[in-house]
């Protein structure tokens, strides 16, 4: 049962990769610009060497043609040539990801760490001061655009000199930030909703209360909407790491992946966009796979 | 209105007055904000230079004032271009259904995966550098704008779907009603509500992509004015520690993302107010 | 054939949901209508009973032009009616005629959506007649309609229908289980204004609904319909008198209950 779910959303995870490859390999065709822009207006080369250069990097070929033979080289696990490196592309990513998932990974226990018992103390006492403070300072950080917390993040470790810039604590701390206040109000609304459920009334109308309530319950009950937020909040950790990466010198994806743009590196800029994408959908299939393992519904709905 | 909290009206105001301030740059700027003055770089706020000067001597209240203009422009016209397109598939999908509704929802997934702002700096990297600020601008604009349509049309979809179930639909069609004028009188009026609150949503997060990129230096090309520039000395360390009044410029981004916050919370307890 | 004294004349009408349609989910296999023959004369009125899922509400719609008929025929007149044509002579109130009405809409500009659907319009004058001639007051032409009662609400609706109906002809209105949702009175009150309107406006009725009561009393004849058939067919008297199929002996069980029920009650039946 769990193997045919699993083939299925793994089925369909794929088929959006493959579109989203398609996808980004015509939008930056259409864009009239390559790698070889900038050579082009320079007078030292000659316009053979250009030809050349062009036949080289294969900047000559259909856009099917280039297409498949980047899936061709995504089997082989090179994706690709950067221009700029002459390194398959795959020896550039694979330090640089790592680097990145480590931020996101250490983000995400963070965030779901504070967010989860501030989220589930809010709702039990609705209305009371941690709820109130909680609201006000998630009301605030909402405000706060990613620029603008790392942009503060940075100018606080430098005016305290606590940690050096390139330090792990710094994009955490962003990152965990800008995660918070979205991630505690869902919390909060998901338990809140589970709370006026019937059965859940009807349970605290037969005198049960405190740690049974809760355990045996609340969080079964809003083990659904948590496990389909924690999916989301994946996806808004990658999308946030670019920016706090450039910000804090951190050497993940983000960096590299800029340097790739501003040499206009066709496969080196596609490789970040895949696999940003990939981190994207693999998130959403691990919250659907959590979603099939914690909710019984989920099952037989197969 | 009278019912919201006062934070939540100061929050709006200013954002009103921001725009008004942007909009009338031409009269309030009082200086250009690409001239430069040698002789007075980086001087603190005083009455010459209200909120003092960047590393080339150009006056940051001018250039926050006429940045504001592209940063601005292009978060409009960017959420412009996705409700429109938004609307339209999702009108389309809802109303009529069948294969037309399948494929907006496969390719609304689609584009609801795409890492966005990935693809928006990697096309724009790829854009030709010679454009003029303001083409360059609507170019990014569009860029956003057909990306972002995915939501808002899934949303539209979901209430044009609910909207043409309802009985006075299937009455007006028992009068000999059109389609268009069933989409245009009974199914329109019941999105006006998604509309601006969609509206609400996006249009601070396509302003943070327009200064965003422009910070990353993939925005407008200089000498042109946007608040990512204004940002980007920040990226210096002896910037961010030296001279607190280059940081200003944050305040306008905060101030955007704040009164937006505000709006689409009114927005939404209005909503409630109407529908409970 | 327009010597033929049948108004309406319907033959062997079909209609199978496909599965793919939401609504097969209650009859995956078995068709909602499943040839039906019926024949309606002018100003007359006829009843159509049976239990929900028995696919009078289908039938209904089928005549009124709002779903396709798998198979069969439906002549008006003695003939074919054109898609286009139907709704100006046979026109169907929903059964919560409340919710047939755009909430956002003003009460005039709902009365003339009919017109305005097809480029003309209502004077003030005459809007305001049509309201009267269903008991509206002129004031309740600049409500909203979501201002409006339950009974004003189903007046409202019935003026619509009347006004897109064309005059001069017999036409029928179909109430699909329309007074079911109304107060007892306000019942009483559409089934005298519909009564009323019969002669001046040529309109026959037919009427939809779940249990034989309201049907006993006004209808010239019943056809009980159960798993899209029509299984009997008789006037209200007879139907009483001498039920021969076994779904008709249980709604005739069920309403003489529901008789006895309000009698013993000291209330009496509300009149007519």
């Amino acid at each position: 049962m769990f193997k045919r779910y699993l083939l299925r959303r793994l089925l369909h995870a794929v088929l959006l990769l493959a579109g989203v490859s398609v996808l980004s390999f015509v939008l930056l065709e259409l864009a009239p610009g390559d790698f070889l822009g900038e050579a082009r207006i320079n007078p030292q080369l000659s316009a053979s060497t250009i030809a050349a250069l062009q036949e080289q990097y294969g900047l000559n070929q259909s856009l099917p043609h280039k297409y498949l033979s980047w899936l061709g080289s995504v089997t082989k696990g090179s994706f690709g040539v950067s221009f700029s490196y002459n390194l398959p592309v795959s020896t550039l990513l694979w330090p640089r990801a790592r680097k990145t998932l480590q931020l996101t990974l250490a983000s995400l226990f963070l965030s779901w760490l504070i967010a989860l018992p501030l989220g589930v103390l809010s709702a039990g006492r609705r209305g009371g001061w941690l709820d109130r403070g909680t609201s006000l300072v998630t009301s605030l950080l909402l405000g706060l655009p990613d620029l603008v917390l790392a942009c503060l993040v940075l100018f606080l470790a430098v005016r305290t000199g606590w940690f050096r810039t390139g330090h792990p604590i710094l994009p955490i701390t962003v990152l965990v930030l800008a995660a918070l206040p979205l991630l505690v109000r869902h919390v909060r609304s998901a338990l809140l909703d589970v709370a006026q459920q019937p059965h859940v009334r009807a349970a605290r109308a037969h005198g049960i209360h405190g740690m049974q309530l809760w355990f045996q319950w609340l969080l079964p009950a809003a083990a659904n909407p948590l496990a389909s937020l924690f999916g989301l909040s994946i996806a808004g950790l990658i999308s946030s790491s670019l920016l706090v990466e450039t910000i804090l010198g951190w050497p993940g994806l983000g960096p590299l992946f800029l340097e790739a743009i501003a040499a206009r590196d066709f496969y080196l800029v596609i490789g970040p966009v895949m696999l940003s994408a990939v981190f994207l959908v693999a998130g959403v299939l691990i919250g659907d796979l959590l979603l099939y393992l914690v909710d019984p519904r989920i099952r037989t709905g197969i | 209105m009278k019912s919201l909290p006062l934070l939540q009206k100061l929050a709006i105001a200013v954002l009103i007055c921001l725009h008004l301030a942007v909009l009338g740059a031409r009269f309030l700027a009082p200086y250009d904000p690409t001239e430069q003055n040698r002789a007075s770089t980086l001087t603190a706020p005083s009455r010459i230079f209200p909120l003092g000067t960047d590393e080339f001597g150009r006056d940051q209240l001018s250039r926050m004032l006429w940045g504001g203009q592209i940063s601005l422009a292009t978060g409009w016209i960017a959420t412009l271009l996705a409700l429109g397109i938004g609307l339209t598939l999702g009108v389309a999908a809802g109303f009529w259904g069948g294969w037309s509704d399948a494929l907006l929802m496969r390719g609304a997934e689609l584009f609801l995966a795409l890492p966005w702002l990935y693809l928006l700096l990697a096309v724009r990297a790829f854009l030709p550098l010679s454009l003029s600020p303001w083409a360059m601008a609507l170019m990014i604009a569009a860029i956003i704008g057909t990306v972002g349509w995915a939501r808002p049309a899934r949303l539209i979809r979901g209430v044009v779907l609910s909207a043409k179930e309802r009985e006075f639909v299937y009455a007006a069609r028992g009068f000999g009603a059109s389609p268009w004028r069933l989409i245009t009188k009974h199914c329109l009026p019941e999105t006006y509500g998604v509309l601006l609150t969609q509206a609400a949503l996006l249009l601070p997060q396509f302003i943070l992509a327009e200064v965003t990129l422009s910070f990353l230096g993939f925005g407008v090309a200089e000498p042109a004015v946007s608040w990512g520039n204004l940002l980007q000395p920040l990226r210096q360390i002896s910037i961010i520690g030296g001279y607190w009044w280059m940081t200003l410029p944050v305040l306008l981004v905060v101030a955007v993302a704040w009164g937006f916050s505000a709006l689409e919370d009114a927005l939404a307890s209005s909503n409630r107010a109407n529908s409970g | 054939m327009h010597n033929d004294p049948a108004l309406l004349r319907v033959e062997r009408l079909t209609k199978t949901y496909s599965r793919r349609s939401w609504l097969a989910a209650r009859h995956p296999e078995m068709p909602a209508v499943a040839g039906v023959d019926l024949e309606l004369r002018a100003k007359h009125c006829l009843a159509i009973v049976g239990a929900s899922g028995s696919g009078k509400s289908t039938l209904a719609r089928c005549i009124a032009g709002l779903e396709q008929p798998t198979s069969g025929r439906i002549q008006f007149a003695g003939r074919e009616l054109h898609a286009a044509m139907i709704h100006r002579r046979i026109q169907l109130i929903f059964q919560d005629p409340g919710a047939s009405l755009n909430p956002r809409f003003r009460v005039a500009e709902a009365l003339e959506e009919p017109l305005v659907i097809h480029g003309k319009n209502f004077g003030r004058e005459e809007t305001v007649e049509r309201l009267r001639q269903v008991g509206l007051a002129e004031s309740m032409a600049e409500r909203l309609t979501s201002q409006l009662s339950g009974g004003q609400k189903a007046r409202l609706a019935l003026a619509r229908a009347l006004a897109a109906l064309d005059q001069g002809h017999p036409n029928i209105l179909i109430l699909d289980e329309s007074l079911a949702s109304l107060d007892l009175s306000v019942q009483a009150q559409m089934v005298n204004l519909l009564l009323d309107l019969r002669k001046p406006r040529q309109l026959a009725y037919i009427l939809i609904a779940h249990d034989l009561s309201l049907a006993l009393h006004w209808a010239g004849e019943i056809a009980v319909m159960y798993q899209g058939q029509i299984v009997e067919r008789n006037t209200p008297h007879m139907l009483l008198a001498d039920p021969r199929h076994p779904h008709t002996k249980q709604l005739v069980a069920a309403s003489l209950e529901k008789e006895s029920l309000t009698t013993e009650g000291g209330g009496g039946r509300p009149g007519v």
